[in-house]
């Protein structure tokens, strides 16, 4: 261990100066606000329902096939063809909570039981898409010109995924902080049988939330797919990352999620760099995702802002 | 489609194959309530620790072990941080286990062979001068041989005071602690338990394939294997098995569908949504599964059955 | 008669609410005591903090003279301290009779021996079962020994709960309202076989009982408990007498 760090810091090679720093900063900046429209949905649904949902992933590659087909396919308008893929994806999710959620839950259904059909879910979403646009990997056939801001390299892309994920936080919190809906939706997560108890409407203010997190999932997807290429497993492989967050956080806690999708793209991006120093292929990038998870729960099982009171 | 029987003798080697996964996600979900989406990380680690050994020419009893013992291990440490809390947190662990295990085949290609994984792994068992129908049938002995046998461990377990542990723990783990049970170390023996058969079956699965490669290993199997048991019956090794034929029967057939009718659709997506669907439905109609969960007192249990079969046997044998 | 579980300024909260505020009790040896209060004034938890449900946050618990706060639940039941629950926990997919013998350690718990040793256990389990049967005579559940437990009363529930207890010889049994939901006729009953058992094995008692006139035929002290707090403690005629414990059934009507 001491000749890890010996290494470490006085290497003769001085690798750290060989990095771009704020380049490093700049790609957690950007994923940390991907991470949390991809993120948020799942957050306040599992805390507002009680359990995972593992469909969520598939909200996200939902979004993204939407937005190709309106875009690509039917040549409709950029911003047009977004917001059309979002509503999509908010159909999608509200359609998931009324048709197979909803009376699940009001059949008594095990937790287990609710997170197997949640998976079922996801798989028949995920391959129905597959049936109807094929599995390879499909392209918005964008081309980006690099923006440079002193020595970090951006794309027009990524600032706009930066500037949406920061105007959808600001609203959220707004939401959550000052209208009735929002003040709902926290008591809700906070203690079911109270809320219900002292006149909210739980089946509105539930179906608010699956509609709203689908319908981020579903913008975050058309933001990954930009970024790079279009893949039936596009959400799938942010799941990991997304339930990381989740726990971290604390289960249905907006903030929460907030702070930990930094921490983890950080800590990524991080681990990017040590894993290229140690001469370890970049996959393993969500490998960080799997420790955090693991120590979150070893550590702090309840997460940074625990919304789940425990009651006598 | 080359020869139907041969088609057929697959098939029932891989519901054999499959059995074992059902009965061992059996113990930890229909007896003990532990949700383990990743179950397929434990076949796969199997499946790869019996490849690199074969391929050493380690004889199949040794690796076999081996691969039991290594998933069983790996289930042990990786569930312990989850087994204190509830299920959905030992459900997520589980699932994301199963990506970060194809994550490490995927990139060591010098001990898993990277993306294209691993090929010619010699089957157990060589018996010279055979035809390739005869090999299938020696495979498919050795395959029922072990599952049998952990059909037998299975109903013992289940037909033992320390089942009925399981069972309290199922129902109300406050109950089972505050009777004195240590809770958390049932947990845990069970899950070691149900990982390393789950090891054993991808031991089997290797050298039966002969190749084992990371795409082989997608969560799709942990979700069949979760259908076997939801549909055949939650805490019924019977039920258990049946699942794994039925699913494996249902599977086959989608496929035979799309080479004798030809749908303009393609089979593995259609398998798939199908088996989505139908499990869905089951949750929905029918979350007990076909066979329900027998109420006996343990002392009218498996060995009530078995000790006259095996005295009429012994008085067969002996006249 | 030395006492057999005392505590000592015990503490337990929850966020904001204490639950159990500073209790300080003393149970004597061999006898029967009650534990009254309105809904929501910590009985329950009390029962949980001593039976190493929760960790208390402050204070400390004796148990024949030795520490067990801090103790895991199924640590605190191996001293020989049983709890029955509120609601019955009764295993639905179970017959009665396994219900009943869940509650031993029994070599055969183990997974090694479930396998391999099964003849060791075996002859354990038949004595066992011998009595089991015989415990469940005693309350006049033998009828139903091989009955799916699903198909029991409410009051044959709570038989059932007491006779899980009964059947690993504990030192002291904590009852937590035993004749809820249950007729008369039968509350009646289960409070003689209380008294019997105490007789006849030593068994110490500490009831919580919402039935306060039948509570207070059988025990020798009752303790009242008011949000959190102890606020009364004597024979039962002294408690009843009390103005504070007056006020509080009064003031909660």
């Amino acid at each position: 261990m001491a000749l890890i760090i010996y290494f470490f810091l006085f290497s003769p090679y001085r690798w750290w100066m060989v990095i771009n720093w704020l380049q490093v900063l700049m790609n957690s900046l950007v994923w940390g606000c991907m991470y949390l429209l991809a993120t948020v949905g799942l957050s306040l649904t599992y805390g507002l329902s009680r359990f995972p949902n593992f469909a969520h992933a598939e909200y996200i590659t939902f979004g993204a096939y939407m937005a190709y087909m309106f875009f690509s396919i039917l040549g409709l308008d950029l911003y047009l063809s977004v917001g059309l893929a979002v509503l999509s994806s908010a159909l999608l999710g509200g359609l998931s909570y009324i048709l197979l959620f909803k009376p699940l839950k009001s059949r008594g259904a095990s937790l287990i039981h609710l997170m197997v059909a949640s998976i079922g879910l996801g798989l028949l979403i995920r391959h129905t898409l597959m049936q109807v646009f094929g599995g390879g990997i499909l392209s918005f056939k964008m081309i980006w010109s690099c923006i440079f801001i002193g020595p970090v390299v951006t794309t027009p892309l990524l600032l706009t995924a930066i500037v949406t994920a920061f105007i959808v936080a600001i609203l959220l919190h707004i939401l959550l902080m000052k209208t009735k809906l929002g003040k709902a939706i926290r008591a809700t997560a906070d203690n079911p049988e109270l809320a219900a108890a002292s006149g909210i409407d739980m089946d509105r203010v539930s179906l608010f939330t699956w509609l709203l997190g689908a319908a981020l999932a579903g913008f975050s997807g058309v933001f990954l797919a930009m970024r790079s290429s279009l893949v039936p497993l596009l959400g799938w492989k942010v799941l990991l990352q997304a339930f990381a967050i989740t726990l971290l956080g604390g289960i249905g806690s907006f903030y929460g999620t907030l702070a930990a999708s930094f921490i983890l793209s950080l800590s990524e991006n991080l681990g990017v760099v040590a894993l290229t120093w140690l001469g370890l292929s970049a996959d393993y990038r969500s490998a960080v995702a799997f420790i955090v998870l693991v120590s979150t729960l070893i550590v702090k099982p309840e997460g940074l802002i625990s919304t789940v009171k425990r009651r006598a | 489609m080359p020869d139907p029987l041969m088609y057929a003798l697959d098939a029932v080697a891989y519901a054999g194959i499959f059995g074992m996964l059902s009965l061992s996600l059996n113990l930890e979900y229909g007896y003990t309530n532990l949700a383990n989406f990743g179950k397929v990380a434990f076949f796969m680690v199997g499946a790869y620790v019996a490849a690199v050994m074969a391929r050493m020419k380690y004889p199949f009893a040794v690796y076999a072990l081996v691969a039991s013992l290594v998933a069983g291990f790996i289930g042990l440490l990786t569930s312990l941080p989850a087994l204190r809390l509830r299920e959905d947190f030992l459900a997520i662990t589980m699932i994301a286990l199963g990506e970060v295990m194809k994550l490490i085949v995927k990139n060591e290609e010098w001990l898993a062979g990277g993306v294209w994984g691993l090929s010619g792994i010699p089957p157990a068992v060589v018996v010279q001068g055979l035809s390739f129908r005869e090999r299938l049938l020696v495979q498919i002995a050795l395959i029922y041989g072990c599952l049998v046998a952990c059909y037998v461990v299975c109903e013992l377990i289940a037909k033992s005071p320390y089942g009925r542990v399981l069972k309290t723990i199922r129902e109300d783990e406050l109950l089972a602690a505050a009777y004195g049970k240590n809770v958390f170390r049932y947990k845990a023996c069970t899950f070691a338990l149900g990982s390393a058969v789950s090891g054993l079956a991808g031991a089997l699965f290797a050298q039966y394939i002969g190749t084992v490669s990371p795409y082989m290993f997608e969560p799709t199997v942990t979700f069949s294997v979760w259908m076997m048991v939801i549909l055949g019956g939650p805490a019924n090794n019977t039920g258990a098995v049946l699942g794994a034929f039925l699913v494996e029967g249902f599977h086959r057939s989608s496929r035979l569908l799309k080479d004798y009718i030809g749908l303009p659709l393609d089979p593995i997506n259609l398998q798939v949504m199908l088996t989505a669907l139908l499990v869905i439905t089951v949750v929905f109609y029918r979350p007990q599964g076909m066979l329900k969960e027998r109420i006996t007192p343990l002392d009218r249990g498996l060995l009530k059955k078995l000790k006259p079969m095996y005295r009429r046997v012994k008085t067969w044998v002996r006249s | 008669m030395g006492s057999i579980l005392n505590t000592d300024n015990l503490v337990k909260r929850f966020g904001g609410l204490t639950a159990v505020d500073k209790v300080t009790l003393n149970v004597e040896e061999e006898s029967i005591v009650g534990l009254i209060g309105p809904n929501g004034s910590g009985k329950t938890t009390l029962f949980n903090v001593l039976t190493g449900v929760y960790r208390p946050d402050a204070g400390k618990i004796f148990f024949r003279r030795e520490r067990i706060d801090g103790l895991q639940p199924h640590q605190v039941y191996i001293k020989g301290l049983v709890r029955t629950f509120q609601t019955p926990k009764i295993i639905q997919k179970m017959t009665v009779l396994d219900n009943v013998m869940l509650a031993v350690r029994n070599p055969g718990e183990s997974l090694l021996a479930a396998l391999f040793r099964r003849r060791r256990w075996m002859g354990f389990e038949n004595r066992l079962r011998e009595r089991a049967l015989e415990i469940l005579r005693f309350l006049g559940l033998d009828k139903h020994a091989y009955t799916p437990a699903s198909e029991l009363s409410g009051g044959q529930m709570k038989l059932l709960e007491i006779a899980r207890a009964l059947i690993s010889e504990p030192k002291m049994m904590l009852l937590d309202e035993p004749t809820a939901g249950v007729n008369p006729v039968l509350a009646y009953t289960i409070f003689d076989r209380v008294e019997e058992l105490r007789k006849r094995f030593g068994i110490t008692f500490f009831i919580i009982e919402h039935r306060i006139e039948l509570l207070m035929k059988y025990v020798d002290k009752v303790y009242v408990m008011h949000q959190g707090k102890l606020i009364a403690e004597g024979g039962p005629n002294d408690v009843m007498n009390n103005p504070d414990v007056v006020k509080v059934y009064l003031g909660s009507v």
